[in-house]
C-alpha cells in the first residue's frame, strides 16, 4: 500500500480515536475570541480539546481563517488605493492642470525669447566689421570663444555619420525657410524705417547724426541709429541699406558657421537646432545694434552723437559748432580743431563709416571730412545750401541731403557731386 | 435596508440564553463607569447607560455561567471586553438608525468580502444577506424582536464575531447538504481501503487467533494515549491526520511557525508511542514478547505510519522525512 494510502488509513484510525467531543460546540463568540487569541489559558485549553475532537468547529475555524485573510487583503488594497487617492482630488488636479496649461501656453508663445535668453552673450556685432577695425578685436575675441559653445553639439561629435542626401535636402529646405524669414525681418525693418522717416521732422535716415530727443524718441527700429561700423563692408548705400547690410551680414555671419557645422555634423536634428539658434542670434544682432546706439544717445543727451564701428569711439557735435571725440565710450571727450571753420560753423549731421573717417555737414554748404580722426578738411559743396544729413561708405563715397530734400552723392571725396535719387 | 425605527420599549434587557441577568454589585460601579466611558457611544446612537449596563450584565452572566466569580475576576473580565463594539451592537439591537448606519458603513464591505471568501462568489452574497436579516431582527420571539446582536457579548471584535457566525452558518449548511459527518466523504474511501487491505491480506496465512484481541487492546491504548495529550498537541494531530491540513495551514490556525508544527507533531507521535508501550507493559502487564507480537499484528493489519513509527527503534524519525511527507501532501 502506498504511503499516501497508509496515511489515509491512519487518519481514519486517528479520527476514530480523536472523535466524539462529547460536549456542545462553543458559540461563534467563543470561536471568534479563540481566533483572536483573547481567551485565557484555561479556556483555550478547554476549547482546543473540544476542537481536536470536533470536525465542525475545526471547519469553522478554517473558514474564519479564509475570511480573515480576505478581509486583511481587502484592507491592504483599500489602504493602497487610499494612498494615491489624493492624486485624483480636484483640489490637487485643478491647480496642477492649470499650471500645466499655463506652462504649455508660455512655452508655445515664447520659444524664441526663451532660447535667446539662453544665449547669455551678445552676438558678434563688431566681428563683422572686418580686420581693419582693430578696436573691434577685443569684443570679437570673446565672441569667437563663445561661438564653439553654440556649435558644440554638432562639432564636438567626431567620427559621426555623414548627412544622407535626404537629410541634406531637408537641411536645404530649412535653410531656405530661414532665409525667407530673414527677408521678412528685413522688410519689417524697412517698413519701420519708413514710418520713422515720416514721423521725424528731420531726415535722419539720410545720415543725420543721432540727434537728441528726436532720435531718442524714435522707435528702436528707426534707421538713424544704424551704427556706421556695420555699413563698413557695404558700398554707397544709405542708412536704411546700411542697416539692411547689417542684418544680411548678421545672417551670413551666423549662417556660415551653421553651414560648416552642419556639413561636419552627422546629427541632422542638431543642425536644424543650430540653424534656429543662428536665426535667433541674427534677431538679437539687430536688437543689439539698436541698443548700442540708443545707449549712446541716452548717455549723451545733450549733444548729437555719431557712432563708429567701435563702440568705444564716438563723435559728438556740441551745440552745432564744435566736434568732440571720445575713445573710451563717452567717458571722456576731446575737442577737435576745425581749423577751416573757426567762424562757428553750424554742424547739423555727421557720419563715421570707420573709426578714423568721419563726414560732417552743416548750414551754408558746410561739408567736413577727416581721414585720421584728427585733422579736418573742407569739402566743396555741390550747392551752397543747408545740409541736414549725410551717409558715407568710406573717405571717398558719401551722400548728403539738403534741407530741401535734394540729395547729392560723390565717389571722389567731393571733387564731383551728382544728384542722387 | 432601511434603518429600523427605535423602539425603546423592546430593548432586550437579557440575553435569550440568560433571561435572568447578572446584577452588578455596587463595588463595580467604577469599573462599569470606565467601560461606559471607554465605549464612547455617540449621543445620536441614543444608547442609555442602563442599556449598556444591561449588556454588560448579560456578558458577565454568559461568561461565568453557573459560577460565583469574585468581583476582581468580574472587573478583570470587564477590562478585556470590546466595549465599543458591544455598545454598537447594543444600540443596533435597540433600533438606533444612526448606529445601524454606522454599522453598515463600517462592516458591510468587509462582511461581503468575508462571505465570499467563506462560501464562494456564488453563494457568499446570499450568506451575507441572510446574516443581515438576522442582525436587523426580522424574527420575533415572545412578542419581542430578536436580533442576532443580542448574542454578541463583546468577548471579541464585532468583525471577528460576524465572520465566526458566517463560518458557522456556512459549515452547517454544507453539513445539512451532505447529510453526513464528517465533511469529507471518506467512508467510501475507507471502505475501499479496508477492502484493499482485506484483499492484500487474503494471500497471507490465516490470522493469529489472538490477533483480534491484540488489535482491540492496542486501539484502546492508542485512544488513551491520545486522550492524555495536551489539548494543543491533540488539536495539532487532529488537524494533520483527521483534516489532512498542511503544516502551513496548521501553523496559521494555531499561530505557530510551520517548522514548529512539524517539530511538535513529531514529538507528539513519539509521546504517543511511549504511552502506548507503557500502557501495554504496565497496565496490561504484557511481556516484551506479547508487545512485539501485538505490534507485529498492527504492522500487518494497520499499515499506517504511526504504527511503523511506534515499532521503530527509538522512534527517531528524521525530521526531513516528516517534512517531505508534509510537502508531498501539500
Amino acid at each position: 500500500m502506498a504511503p499516501r494510502d497508509q496515511d489515509k488509513v491512519s487518519a481514519r484510525l486517528l479520527r476514530q480515536s480523536l472523535g466524539d467531543p462529547g460536549d456542545a460546540c462553543p458559540e461563534p463568540e467563543i470561536l471568534a475570541a479563540y481566533f483572536e487569541r483573547s481567551l485565557d489559558a484555561e479556556e483555550t485549553a478547554r476549547y482546543e480539546r473540544h476542537f481536536s475532537q470536533c470536525a465542525r468547529c475545526r471547519e469553522q475555524i478554517a473558514a474564519m481563517d479564509r475570511a480573515a485573510e480576505s478581509v486583511l487583503a481587502g484592507r491592504s488594497d483599500t489602504r493602497q488605493a487610499a494612498r494615491w487617492a489624493w492624486l485624483w482630488d480636484w483640489r490637487v488636479v485643478a491647480p496642477v492642470t492649470a499650471l500645466l496649461i499655463l506652462a504649455a501656453v508660455w512655452i508655445v508663445r515664447q520659444p524664441a525669447a526663451r532660447k535667446v535668453a539662453e544665449i547669455k552673450t551678445p552676438p558678434p556685432l563688431v566681428a563683422m566689421n572686418g580686420p581693419s577695425d582693430q578696436a573691434a578685436a577685443p569684443q570679437a575675441a570673446p565672441e569667437a570663444t563663445r561661438e564653439p559653445k553654440v556649435a558644440s553639439p554638432n562639432t564636438s561629435a567626431t567620427g559621426e555619420r555623414a548627412l544622407q542626401p535626404q537629410e541634406k535636402q531637408e537641411l536645404d529646405v530649412a535653410k531656405q525657410q530661414s532665409q525667407a524669414q530673414n527677408q521678412l525681418q528685413l522688410d519689417e525693418l524697412r517698413k519701420k524705417e519708413s514710418v520713422a522717416k515720416r514721423d521725424s521732422g528731420i531726415a535722419n535716415g539720410n545720415g543725420a547724426a543721432i540727434g537728441g530727443a528726436a532720435a531718442s524718441t524714435a522707435a528702436p527700429a528707426a534707421p538713424s541709429p544704424a551704427p556706421p561700423a556695420l555699413v563698413a563692408d557695404a558700398s554707397a548705400v544709405p542708412a536704411p541699406s546700411a542697416q539692411r547690410v547689417t542684418v544680411e551680414s548678421a545672417v551670413q555671419g551666423t549662417s556660415a558657421p551653421v553651414k560648416a557645422k552642419s556639413a561636419s555634423s552627422s546629427n541632422y536634428e542638431s543642425a536644424l537646432t543650430q540653424q534656429t539658434q543662428a536665426q535667433q542670434v541674427q534677431v538679437q544682432t539687430v536688437t543689439q545694434a539698436q541698443a548700442v546706439t540708443l545707449a549712446a544717445v541716452e548717455k549723451h543727451p545733450a549733444g548729437n552723437v555719431i557712432a563708429t564701428p567701435d563702440p568705444k569711439v564716438l563723435w559728438r557735435i556740441v551745440a552745432g559748432t564744435a566736434v568732440e571725440l571720445s575713445k573710451d565710450g563717452g567717458a571722456t571727450w576731446k575737442k577737435q580743431q576745425l581749423r577751416s571753420f573757426e567762424a562757428n560753423p553750424q554742424i547739423t549731421a555727421g557720419f563715421a563709416p570707420t573709426v578714423k573717417i568721419c563726414w560732417l555737414v552743416g548750414r551754408d554748404g558746410v561739408i567736413l571730412l577727416t581721414r585720421d580722426a584728427a585733422h579736418w578738411v573742407p569739402i566743396p559743396p555741390p550747392v551752397n545750401t543747408d545740409f541736414v544729413g549725410v551717409t558715407a561708405q568710406d573717405n571717398f563715397s558719401a551722400t548728403i541731403t539738403a534741407a530741401d530734400g535734394r540729395k547729392f552723392s560723390t565717389e571722389d571725396a567731393g571733387d564731383h557731386w551728382n544728384p542722387a535719387p | 435596508m432601511a434603518p429600523r425605527p427605535a423602539n425603546s420599549g423592546q430593548v432586550a434587557t437579557a440575553s435569550p440564553d440568560h433571561p435572568a441577568a447578572f446584577r452588578f454589585p455596587r463595588s463595580l460601579a467604577s469599573a462599569i463607569e470606565r467601560c461606559w466611558r471607554k465605549a464612547g457611544a455617540p449621543a445620536d446612537w441614543n444608547l442609555t447607560r442602563q442599556q449598556f449596563e444591561g449588556a454588560l450584565q448579560r456578558s458577565v452572566a454568559h461568561r461565568f455561567e453557573g459560577a460565583q466569580p469574585s468581583e476582581k475576576a468580574i472587573e478583570a473580565y470587564l477590562e478585556t471586553l470590546n466595549v465599543h463594539d458591544l455598545a454598537l451592537a447594543c444600540a443596533c439591537s435597540s433600533g438606533s438608525p444612526t448606529a445601524w448606519d454606522f454599522f453598515v458603513a463600517q462592516f458591510r464591505p468587509e462582511l461581503y468580502r468575508a462571505a465570499r471568501a467563506v462560501a464562494g462568489d456564488a453563494t457568499g452574497r446570499d450568506l451575507a444577506d441572510s446574516l443581515y436579516a438576522d442582525l436587523y431582527g426580522l424574527r420575533e420571539s415572545e412578542g419581542r424582536r430578536k436580533s442576532l446582536f443580542d448574542y454578541f457579548h463583546g468577548r471579541s471584535k464585532l468583525g471577528t464575531w460576524l465572520r465566526a457566525v458566517l463560518a458557522q452558518r456556512h459549515v452547517d449548511e454544507i453539513r445539512r447538504a451532505r447529510k453526513m459527518e464528517p465533511l469529507e466523504d471518506e467512508n467510501v474511501e475507507e471502505r475501499s481501503d479496508l477492502a484493499a487491505l482485506q484483499l492484500a491480506s487474503s494471500s497471507d496465512p490465516p490470522p493469529d487467533p489472538d490477533r483480534v484481541q491484540y488489535m482491540a487492546v492496542l486501539q484502546a491504548a492508542l485512544t488513551a494515549a491520545l486522550g492524555a495529550l495536551e489539548a494543543r498537541d491533540r488539536l495539532r494531530l487532529a488537524y494533520y491526520y483527521a483534516d489532512d491540513r498542511t503544516l502551513a495551514e496548521i501553523g496559521r490556525l494555531l499561530d505557530e511557525h510551520e517548522a514548529t508544527v512539524s517539530r511538535k507533531l513529531e514529538r507528539t507521535r513519539r509521546e504517543v508511542r511511549q504511552r502506548v508501550e507503557t500502557s501495554l507493559r504496565e497496565e496490561k502487564k504484557w511481556s516484551e514478547a506479547q508487545v512485539r507480537l501485538c505490534l507485529e499484528c498492527a504492522r500487518g493489519e494497520w499499515p499506517f505510519g504511526l504504527t511503523d513509527r511506534l515499532r521503530s527503534e527509538g522512534a527517531q524519525v528524521p525530521q526531513a522525512a516528516q517534512t517531505d511527507a508534509a510537502s508531498a501532501r501539500e
